[in-house]
């Protein structure tokens, strides 16, 4: 009897784990739908992607870093100071090509010093990425005396305008870092290294891997989707600001962790980024289209990730109750 | 561990003059473990007076005090939830939430400015034990529940706020005296702030409570073991979080005489830095309040500083930063030399 009550409670928590954010992201667009008839339109669906399209690109480098046992909380600031420059460099030297090297360069070269400061000088990753996250938005606000600094390019209009197969630019920047983001993370040595150093750094370090230049690839491979994500936001706005992308790292994170992968590493994929992810943009852009004041959609933003997180950690923990007793047997047997 | 493996690899004599070594080494590191935050503080005194003679002067380092005492308010929270491991990123908006229910209520005269006051403060420390049932029941990560509870309690409070047209001047001359009276020179707030420093000074260091706080930062497991009930303990540090940054709201909104949607919104870094510049570490174990105020007092000299020296306040957040990191650097690379 207890054993089917056991596997019982094992199949409802698999299930929870498996499927319990995506019946939360049908509740949500079954609710959405109910309150705007408009919302429910491939329209819409679009441009949802389109309005989270930084988010959803940078989530894949925050699933890396997650999975490492890394925290990077410095995304959002870094979108803001890498556009900053972009803009600046493209409205003095009027060069495209130019522009977005130098805001690669520049996600580069943090990454790089956020990089060295944790994986050499074992700095916890919070601290020096919190850090970065107040500093890289103090520089991009003291660069451009805390205004936007709007520009026209033909590249702009090339990202808004076209479409390739019927789908965005933006869209297919989506697809791409997913498509690459998966097979890094599944088929190559980083990849594996990834999960080996979030499961058990020491045990990792001392089967012969140089976990220190792993972990700066790590960060390194972020920066160039932070990177991407910073096109896209200037896309969007037409414009370098100090202020843009405000509480993206938050959402990115929030996005990896009700996706369900573990908060200290080790365990993850990149479909549950997916979903985490749409479950974030659609909320997002659901409440902003029901037309409601900043205060109450941060308040109901907050509300409804916190229930969101609830509800992975409760399926979390029935697996675990449900667990030990598999684990304990096998260390028995073994 | 480093020193145990090296040992016996060394002759006697070898041996003797690592540990001599050590010994010295040791004690400049105890030195500077003990009074590195206030030597920082005298030595960017010296400078900062050498390169800007207006700093030194009465008047300024009584303004800097004032500047500087919401944020060491608010710390004093702060510095018991880092003690424990924790971090409440939240601050900010509780502070906001204490001054527009304190202000609501005592606008549209629901009750007089004390029971008012009594109100805000229970409001935020509501937020606090929220805070805290969350982190420690559900086991998720203070940072990633505060960060929620920022964003989600910043919304309520501007709701409250969105009640009075989203602005209500501060009118009540109670609240008001306290900008502006002083006590034998002392601003008000000044002094609002070193009671409440010596109050928490006298509980973590006298009273059993506060003996128990740095046995859990210590080493949780131990204190378990010896029936300190740490789940309780660990949400208490919030909810006395939550006071103290209800406190740091009230009187932040007296110094503006208005509340606003914005106010207190990178707050929670300022108080995060006076903290670990006061030499706790994020990961836990350490943190005194004498150092979280001298904290506190530096980054206050700091952005002083910048402000004489006509350093635009767009880049104050840069520098406020920096010091984080400058902060952590410092700290890795003194236990670094401790250990071998």
């Amino acid at each position: 009897m207890p054993s089917s009550k056991k596997n019982s409670r094992l199949m409802l928590g698999n299930f929870l784990q498996t499927y319990g954010l995506l019946l939360m992201v049908v509740l949500l667009v079954v609710i959405f739908t109910f309150l705007n008839q408009r919302f429910l339109t491939p329209e819409n669906f679009k441009n949802i992607l389109e309005q989270n399209g930084a988010l959803a690109i940078i989530a894949v480098g925050v699933t890396f870093s997650i999975i490492s046992g890394n925290f990077d909380l410095s995304t959002g600031a870094v979108v803001a100071l890498a556009g900053v420059v972009l803009a600046l460099v493209f409205t003095q030297t009027n060069n495209m090509v130019l522009a977005i090297l130098a805001a690669l360069g520049t996600t580069i070269l943090i990454a790089l010093f956020n990089g060295v400061l944790i994986a050499y000088l074992k700095i916890n990753s919070m601290i020096v990425t919190l850090a970065c996250m107040i500093w890289a938005r103090g520089v991009a606000l003291g660069l451009t005396n805390a205004d936007s600094i709007p520009f026209q390019s033909p590249f702009i209009n090339f990202m808004n305008k076209s479409s390739f197969l019927g789908i965005s630019p933006i869209i297919w920047l989506i697809i791409v870092s997913y498509l690459v983001g998966w097979f890094i993370l599944s088929r190559t040595r980083l990849g594996r290294y990834t999960y080996a150093l979030g499961g058990d750094i020491e045990a990792t370090k001392q089967a012969g891997v140089n976990t220190s230049l792993y972990t700066i690839f790590i960060f390194l491979l972020s920066a160039v989707l932070v990177w991407v994500g910073t096109i896209v936001t200037i896309t969007r706005l037409s414009a370098g600001a100090p202020n843009a992308v405000y509480g993206l790292e938050f959402d990115a994170i929030v996005a990896v962790i009700i996706g369900g992968s573990a908060m200290n590493g080790g365990e993850g994929n990149l479909r549950k980024t997916l979903i985490g992810m749409l479950f974030i943009a659609i909320l997002n852009n659901g409440l902003s289209t029901l037309g409601m004041r900043d205060s109450s959609f941060y308040l109901y933003k907050g509300c409804i990730i916190l229930v969101a997180l609830f509800f992975e950690v409760i399926s979390r923990q029935i697996l675990k109750k449900a667990n030990p007793a598999v684990v304990l047997d096998n260390s028995s047997a073994g | 561990m480093n020193n145990l493996a090296q040992m016996p690899t060394g002759t006697p004599a070898q041996k003797e003059t690592t540990s001599n070594r050590l010994n010295t080494g040791e004690v400049v590191s105890e030195l500077f473990s003990q009074y590195g935050t206030l030597i920082i503080v005298i030595v960017l005194a010296i400078f900062f007076g050498a390169t800007a003679p207006r700093f030194l002067l009465a008047q300024n380092i009584i303004n800097i005090f004032k500047q500087v005492s919401v944020v060491a308010i608010m710390a004093i929270g702060m510095t018991m939830v880092i003690l424990l491991g924790g971090i409440d990123l939240s601050v900010g908006s509780v502070a906001l939430l204490a001054g527009a229910t304190t202000m609501y209520m005592i606008n549209h005269e629901v009750m007089g400015t004390g029971a008012a006051i009594l109100v805000g403060l229970f409001v935020s420390g509501l937020v606090g034990l929220v805070n805290g049932i969350m982190v420690e029941k559900f086991k998720i990560s203070p940072l990633i529940i505060t960060l929620g509870t920022m964003i989600a309690i910043r919304g309520l409070a501007q709701s409250v706020l969105w009640l009075d047209n989203s602005w209500a001047w501060v009118k009540d001359p109670f609240l008001l005296s306290i900008a502006n009276k002083s006590l034998f020179f002392i601003p008000m707030v000044v002094v609002i702030m070193l009671v409440l420093y010596v109050i928490f000074y006298i509980i973590l260091s006298q009273t059993g409570f506060g003996r128990s706080l740095y046995a859990i930062g210590g080493n949780q497991r131990a204190a378990h073991l010896c029936g300190i009930p740490v789940e309780r303990m660990k949400i208490i540090s919030y909810i006395l979080c939550g006071v103290t940054a209800g406190l740091g709201g009230l009187v932040l909104i007296s110094r503006l005489s208005a509340v606003s949607p914005a106010v207190g919104a990178d707050i929670h870094f300022d108080a995060i830095t006076a903290v670990v510049l006061g030499g706790a570490s994020l990961s836990g174990g350490s943190g005194k309040l004498e150092k979280t105020l001298l904290g506190a007092i530096i980054v206050g000299m700091i952005l002083n500083y910048l402000t004489i020296k006509g350093i635009p306040g767009t880049l104050q957040s840069a520098v406020n930063g920096f010091i984080i990191l400058v902060a952590a650097v410092l700290d890795r690379l003194s236990k670094m030399k401790t250990a071998g």
